[in-house]
């Protein structure tokens, strides 16, 4: 395939801006996780508080660069024609650095304590996690919002003509900017400013990331395996319904304990036990349109990245998320460590795997470079994907630590107890960053080198098999094998459950007795994260083996 | 071709769909208005003041300093740094005041005591003693005689004007609110037993700093009794919080700092001007507010008569000296 | 057993572990949106929209398996035959 609109380009200078603000996360990500070690490292300097708001705000910023660049790139191509209004595109790109650079400068303001007060509302910095932006930045997105709709709107062409993956892109950026606006003002009770805060937070990621998730997941299906636009048409729109359905209401897992009345605890739990639904449906849905006709991987590294995306929405988002969304689990897990567990493998694994797939789709092609070496995709791959999984665990066990001894035994944190018994976890922390870290510079240079660098070639090593093998690691992967693993993940998904629940049992919570918790613990999340590594390449190793010519062609 | 068979009925099914989802949409905005309508009975920012201060005005406070940057309050937040909601009526008001103003130490008894000698503090807090005060707010009682006088984690922000009480008035609307049952009531009785737990089920407890590390100014300064006088009056500085307001150089923080403050000309709110020489400092320190310096409210400094001895205040002053 | 009535029982029984699993036992009815009667509308209603999801999904995972067998058998009978794509002109071989 070959670059058909000459505005598709536009999208390369955001995948660019999309790895600089990757590294940049990863930077202030590595100092969060050494201040976890070493709380006085950078006091007065950086505190935590501000290293950990870049980190979050930056994470959430280079996905969304990325889903920019991503809808820029499968505009034209989902279309037929150029993207309307380029210039608009320049204008976002360079309001979209200076948004960048002043709410990396105005987050520092936190620790003078200076939010820019101004007719009510907070201008420079606001201290809620996750919209921690000023007015000023809130407003610059809106209005970045506002041009990406409007320049992909005008690009598409006329209703009737659209299938399923135009309307999940249409309504998912239109919703992008109409969800963003419940962040855009000061509310002075803390229940309802939580109930809002949620709304932006919850309805972007499970309503509106995932709805943009599906619909980019569909196009590249449809682009790498030649999958039939009918079906994944089908796949979008059930898959968004689906999210809708469960995660409409679901959203009420947030409203446990803010002040908000108890009958949420009931409907928020119920809802968001289905809110992985949809979730095993779009991995049943990649499963099935990877394996349609056996055509073997042109591209790796960018489907590595797609089923880690999916992957890990699985196990990051579906059943970490479900272990804890219970208000049974929720009142020992809320506020603890198990949360950034589910945090990183849901929001990195989900959103930040699928741009980079989408990267690694669209570079490659961009510079015209059709037989690049794909073996440092594939290393940075396993880097990251392991680095977050490590990550995970870190936080998953010392969460389960933190739920007994902060909870159960009700006991302090720094010059207490809760912080010295998590020393043996926080270490990992940093330790796994690293990994991701390293991960994260192999996948730059490649990405920033494919095409570039005097004609990086893919080895000369397939083709040496007559057929895939029959049998071994890397046989054909049948639908009943994945389902026995995916079946897999999630028993180790209720021994987890099971371990948050049993917290309620009287002997723990008044014998102060944790052995049934931590070794439910000790077997669940290693368990989860070992089937889900294996599964990833099994499926991988799978692919990796089709070889030419065997049905398709 | 949704369905292959041309059996399944596509479009009703889809119909059907959006319409539940509308049905969904009903249910949810529905719950939203019973929980925020009046007769939930939910506490509001605007019912909740600590002193003259607002909870709506601390909450601004909590967020230009993005507290929830480490800390969690109503268990959102960066899990770095204890949980907030409950933190008032654990600690109490002079404690909480106590710690932000030098939050790098833990305050220790003395600092606590000092702060219950403000009318205000003591007024909100319901109680006389510091005794009846531990026995209100256990928390209070646990940090003094775990870590009081230690170092923290917690950066010193320096909190400027009315912010630490505007504070305070926020956590104590946190404080009041009905979270549902979070976070669980602790069911585990006995701290010794829960830190032995803690500790992974040693038979002795190893409580950090069991004995009270600087409980009050006398201790600490008969500690050191015998030694250099300005040294002594360091440590009672440090013990009783002092240097929380009072900056070691010429900065202004809640009161003026003591750098190059002995022999100087001070200038009084009511225009007079005065040395700052010993006997004048003493007075400042055990009876505050009969002397107001100019650009300063009066009644913010509580009279410390009560708990400081006249040889303690000395041997402060002896340490002012030495800033010169 | 027809397989609507199966799909049926199976979100049923889902819907009643996720309703045992999201049942908060501690509620103290505190105010009238909490009250006895109203708890009762809450399980109701819930019950049915619960039961719904799961059997949309049910419904909609084996469509995507159905889906893909009429592919192969088409791929198989028709190997040349191309299914024109909506969003493809040309390019990708």
């Amino acid at each position: 395939m070959k670059i058909e609109y000459q505005t598709q380009r536009l999208s390369m200078r955001f995948f660019m801006l999309m790895l600089f603000l990757f590294v940049l996360q990863i930077i202030f990500g590595m100092i969060v996780g050494l201040q976890q070690v070493d709380p006085n490292l950078l006091v007065g300097k950086l505190n935590f508080n501000v290293a950990r708001t870049e980190h979050i705000n930056l994470g959430l910023l280079w996905i969304l660069t990325g889903f920019i660049g991503t809808i820029l790139f499968v505009g034209p191509a989902l279309s037929r024609r150029e993207l309307a209004h380029p210039w608009l595109i320049h204008v976002l790109f360079y309001a979209l650095i200076a948004a960048v650079l002043w709410n990396v400068y105005a987050q520092g303001l936190a620790m003078k304590g200076v939010a820019g007060w101004w007719g009510g509302q907070a201008w420079f910095q606001e201290g809620l996690e996750y919209i921690e932006g000023g007015r000023i930045f809130d407003i610059v997105a809106l209005i970045g919002f506002g041009i990406l709709g409007f320049v992909l709107l005008r690009t598409f062409p006329s209703m009737k003509e659209w299938n399923e993956i135009h309307w999940g892109l249409a309504i998912g950026v239109v919703a992008l900017a109409v969800v963003w606006l419940f962040g855009l003002f000061y509310v002075s009770r803390l229940d309802l400013q939580e109930y809002f805060r949620w709304f932006v937070v919850h309805y972007w990621v499970e309503g509106v990331w995932e709805v943009i998730h599906i619909s980019l997941i569909g196009f590249l299906l449809v682009k790498m395996f030649d999958a039939d636009v009918k079906s994944v048409g089908y796949a979008v729109f059930w898959g968004v319904i689906l999210v809708w359905l469960s995660g409409l209401i679901g959203n009420a897992h947030h409203y446990f304990w803010i002040g908000t009345p108890e009958f949420w605890q009931f409907w928020g739990s119920l809802f968001s036990a289905f809110e992985p639904l949809p979730l095993i449906f779009c991995f049943w849905h990649i499963y099935l349109d990877a394996h349609q006709n056996n055509k073997p991987l042109k591209n790796a590294p960018a489907f590595y990245f797609m089923v880690g995306s999916v992957v890990l929405e699985q196990v990051g988002a579906g059943i970490l998320g479900f272990t804890m969304t219970f208000a049974l689990t929720n009142v020992w897990s809320h506020g603890t460590w198990i949360t950034p567990a589910h945090g990183h493998l849901a929001l990195f694994g989900t959103f930040g795997m699928l741009v980079i797939g989408a990267a690694y789709y669209a570079v490659p092609l961009l510079r015209g470079a059709t037989d690049f070496d794909q073996r440092l995709g594939k290393l940075a791959f396993w880097l990251l994907f392991l680095g977050i999984s490590g990550m995970a665990l870190a936080f998953a066990w010392g969460g389960t630590v933190q739920m007994y001894v902060y909870r159960t035994l009700g006991l302090e944190w720094f010059g207490g107890d809760v912080f010295p018994a998590l020393d043996a976890y926080k270490i990992f922390v940093p330790l796994f960053g690293f990994v991701t870290a390293i991960g994260c510079g192999v996948l730059v240079y490649d990405l920033v080198t494919i095409g570039r660098i005097g004609g990086r070639k893919q080895p000369e090593i397939v083709n040496r098999r007559k057929a895939q093998p029959t049998r071994g690691w890397s046989r054909p992967f049948s639908g009943f094998e994945a389902g026995i693993w995916l079946v897999l993940m999630w028993i180790f998904g209720f021994v987890i459950t099971f371990g948050i629940l049993s917290f309620n049992l009287s002997q723990v919570r008044i014998e102060g007795n944790p052995t049934v918790p931590y070794t439910m613990a000790a077997i669940g999340y290693p368990g989860l994260l070992l089937v889900t590594a294996l599964f990833v390449w099994r499926f991988l190793a799978s692919l990796e083996s089709r070889i030419e010519n065997t049905e398709s062609k | 071709m949704s369905c292959p068979d041309g059996s399944c009925f596509e479009p009703q099914k889809r119909i059907r769909a959006l319409i539940m989802l509308g049905l969904m949409m009903l249910v949810f905005i529905m719950l939203s208005a019973f929980s925020f309508v009046s007769q939930h009975k939910q506490v509001t920012p605007d019912q909740v003041s600590f002193d003259k201060h607002q909870a709506t005005d601390g909450k601004r406070v909590f967020q230009a300093y993005n507290c929830m940057g480490c800390h969690t309050v109503v268990g959102n937040g960066a899990y770095f740094a204890p949980d907030l909601t409950k933190e008032y009526a654990n600690a109490g008001p002079a404690w909480i005041t106590a710690f932000l103003g030098a939050a790098a130490t833990w305050p220790t008894e003395g600092a606590v005591k000092s702060m219950l000698l403000m009318p205000h503090i003591a007024a909100d807090s319901g109680v006389k003693t510091i005794e009846e005060y531990y026995a209100k707010y256990p928390g209070a009682k646990e940090r003094v005689e775990r870590r009081g006088g230690k170092p923290t984690y917690m950066p010193n922000l320096l909190f400027n004007g009315d912010e630490i009480p505007q504070l305070v008035a926020f956590m104590k609307y946190t404080s009041a609110m009905d979270t549902e049952g979070w976070p669980p009531e602790v069911k585990v009785k006995d701290l010794d037993k829960r830190i032995a737990l803690a500790q992974g089920g040693h038979s002795a407890p190893l409580r950090s700093g069991s004995k009270p590390a600087a409980a009050d100014a006398s201790t600490a300064g008969a500690a050191t009794a015998g030694g250099d006088i300005a040294e002594r009056g360091k440590t009672i500085s440090a013990s009783l919080g002092c240097v929380a307001c009072h900056a070691p150089g010429t900065t202004k923080l809640v009161g003026p700092g003591w750098g190059k403050l002995h022999g100087a000309q001070v200038k009084l709110a009511d225009g007079s001007t005065v040395t700052a020489d010993d006997a004048y400092l003493i007075e400042s320190i055990l009876k505050p507010n009969e002397k107001i310096v100019e650009g300063f409210p009066p009644s913010v400094m509580p009279p410390y008569e009560a708990i400081v001895s006249p040889d303690d205040a000395k041997a402060i002053v002896e340490y002012i000296k030495t800033l010169n | 057993m027809t397989q609507r009535v199966r799909d049926l029982i199976l979100a049923v029984l889902a819907t009643i572990v996720a309703s045992t699993l999201s049942f908060p036992y501690w509620r103290d009815f505190s105010y009238w949106a909490e009250s006895h009667s109203m708890w009762w509308i809450y399980f109701a209603v819930g019950f049915v929209l619960a039961v719904y999801v799961f059997y949309v999904f049910l419904d909609c995972v084996r469509i995507l398996f159905l889906h893909d067998e009429f592919e192969k058998k088409k791929a198989a009978s028709k190997s040349k035959y191309r299914i024109p794509l909506d969003i493809e002109e040309g390019g990708e071989k």
